[in-house]
């Protein structure tokens, strides 16, 4: 391992450096939020982000993708191109823990070509989050606030200091491109105060002892169903999850009618539609079925064992953006809170208008 | 039948492919678009607005009568879009604003009511939206042409939204956003733009409408009335929105 201190100054010399010779995403400012966007300038980052509207996934694993291209005589498959290297810069840990869970589905048993493609070209240069955002508990989930595999390079910001490490080959060629000095122990021990200084930032946690179990075991809890009633099925945790990956595969036809393409997109198990078959049927009609099925592939089948994909991890990184974005205040850490019966159902807080409703409703019955 | 004809202008928004489309289809009636009109029978019929006179009714009785396939052709015919408000507009309202009716059929005559097409005629696809976009239009030519069921998602609009990567208007800015209930389809068009969605393609295959209008009442500062108005704007009839905004809001 390599590593070097930056000044502030050295960390826009490196990146043009970058520049020069890859294609680099980083998170950009958009509204009062962000988003990884590809990025031209050095001055359009914003390092000190919290999290992204989406997650990075999107480079992994496109929205849309053209599969394959058919005519009456002829199949030809679409395989993505590249002309540069992919660089994803200041990438937080929860992010890069999902990369490497997202590599076991589509790595590791049955490896999707184009997802092995795409996650080669790809060169991650991390960030240690130092603003945790109020909905972030990737520390209570191990995931986070620094990563500790899965980066060629990580940045820490010391004061007005960068360290950068290195984690791999590329990583150590990468770190030469710009001039720092050697890291002392002082600079490690930084980091670490950095780190801790984050981890006190943190205001919302998750026990994850168990909980794999206590899912399964908990499958009828009113939990499910009075969240079903409130939540609105808009679809929007599922898509800003970084490590859901559910898909649909659809053929598209040519006005002409002598041939089409067979595309790939994101779909989303809170979707109506996402467990219909033919004639009608459908494995999760009710809202709350779908609720649970997100909520319990995170926390509960994400890592157990009859799902063995992750090898007992959870599916979830506490990245907080489905709490983030939920119009109705959802909260996957309440639902845990619910499961581990550190809660009872009416502290969740999505659910305190309705239960105020029903004990109106019993109210006037008696 | 009632409606704006915007969505026969949107037929003709198909510039690009409507030549390779006529290589396939035969345009047999489109009064807008064609001098010389046949009267059937046809392989398929898209009807576009609701009904609101006896006569629109007769017309569409005898176009179900001729048409193999029958597309409800844009809101107005499939749940009665914004000419539906009407159906909630007190009599002593239309008699101020109109002071002599003489001139509108669906005054003058006995309905007094805008009813969508399914009401009446069995209806074999419903293509939404006001107007629906040109893909969706295409993909319905192109399934009646193999013999297959459209693929029409009505997912939320909020999914489309999302792709788009935009900051949620009603979870970040509070605003009234009529995503969550919203069939998608339309690129989630106005949200990109900075604005809320109005709900022009009706409702999504799962709209929760209860609790919508709860977070619009409890996270937005709607009053119950506003709450109805939006509700009613594009499809107040459909059972998804009809029992909520007839909860907030009675005449």
């Amino acid at each position: 391992m390599i590593a070097k201190v930056y000044k502030e100054s050295d960390i826009a010399t490196f990146f043009n450096k970058l520049l020069e010779e890859y294609n680099i995403i980083a998170p950009k400012k958009k509204k009062q939020l962000y988003e990884f966007n590809e990025v031209n300038d050095f001055g359009e980052v914003a390092l000190d982000y919290s999290t992204t509207i989406l997650p990075p996934k999107k480079y992994l694993i496109p929205q849309k993708e053209t599969l394959l291209r058919f005519t009456k005589n002829e199949i030809v498959s679409e395989e993505p191109q590249f002309k540069k290297k992919q660089v994803i810069f200041g990438i937080h840990a929860c992010d890069l823990n999902a990369f490497l869970l997202l590599d076991k589905v589509f790595m590791d048993k049955f490896p999707c070509p184009r997802y092995v493609k795409r996650r080669r070209n790809l060169i991650t240069i991390a960030l240690t989050c130092n603003n945790p955002s109020e909905t972030c508990f990737c520390e209570s989930m191990g995931t986070g606030p620094t990563p500790s595999k899965g980066y060629d390079l990580l940045l820490t910001k010391i004061n007005e200091e960068y360290l950068i490490e290195s984690g791999s080959e590329t990583g150590e060629k990468l770190v030469k491109l710009a001039k720092g000095k050697e890291a002392s122990p002082k600079d490690f021990e930084g980091k670490k105060k950095v780190v801790e200084l984050t981890k006190q930032k943190f205001k919302r946690r998750i026990d994850v002892r168990n909980l794999p179990d206590l899912i399964q075991k908990n499958l009828n809890h009113e939990l499910w169903r009075l969240l079903g009633e409130v939540d609105l099925a808009c679809g929007q945790c599922v898509l800003s999850c970084p490590t859901c990956y559910c898909f649909d595969v659809r053929d598209e036809l040519n006005l002409s009618l002598d041939g089409g393409t067979r595309y790939k997109e994101w779909d989303a198990c809170f979707l109506l539609e996402f467990a219909e078959v033919a004639l009608g049927g459908n494995f999760r009609r009710d809202r709350a079925a779908r609720v649970r099925q997100f909520m319990g592939h995170n926390l509960g089948w994400g890592g157990a064992s009859q799902y063995n994909v992750f090898n007992g991890e959870l599916k979830c990184v506490g990245c907080g953006r489905c709490i983030k974005t939920c119009p109705v205040g959802i909260d996957i850490t309440e639902v845990a809170a619910v499961i581990k019966g550190e809660k009872n159902v009416s502290q969740v807080t999505a659910l305190k208008n309705i239960l105020a409703n029903i004990g109106e409703k019993n109210a006037r019955s008696i | 039948m009632t409606g704006c004809a915007g969505c026969q202008m949107e037929f003709l928004r198909l510039e690009d492919e409507l030549l390779d489309l006529l290589k396939n289809v035969e345009i047999s009636y489109f009064v807008m678009a064609k001098r010389v009109n046949l009267e059937g029978p046809y392989d398929a019929a898209f009807i576009e607005g609701s009904i609101s006179t006896p006569r629109e009714l007769n017309e569409l009785r005898e176009l179900r009568e001729k048409s193999k396939i029958l597309i409800a052709f844009g809101d107005c015919a499939c749940t009665g879009c914004i000419p539906s408000i009407l159906n909630w507009v007190p009599p002593a309202v239309s008699a101020k604003v109109y002071e002599d009716f003489s001139a509108i059929h669906s005054k003058k005559e006995s309905f007094q009511r805008i009813i969508p097409l399914k009401e009446f005629v069995k209806v074999d696809i419903e293509l939404r939206g006001c107007p629906p976009h040109k893909n969706l239009i295409l993909e319905v030519v192109k399934s009646a042409l193999i013999q297959r069921k459209p693929f029409l998602r009505i997912h939320p609009v909020c999914i489309e939204c999302k792709l788009k990567e935009n900051v949620c208007l009603l979870t970040f800015e509070g605003r009234p956003c009529m995503g969550p209930v919203t069939a998608a389809g339309c690129g989630a068009l106005c949200p990109s733009l900075n604005r809320i969605c109005e709900g022009c393609y009706g409702p999504m295959s799962d709209a929760n409408a209860k609790s919508l209008a709860e977070t619009f009442l409890n996270k937005c500062g709607l009053s119950k009335d506003d709450i109805a108005r939006k509700f009613r704007k594009y499809s107040g009839l459909t059972s998804a929105l009809f029992e909520e905004a007839n909860k907030s809001y009675e005449y």
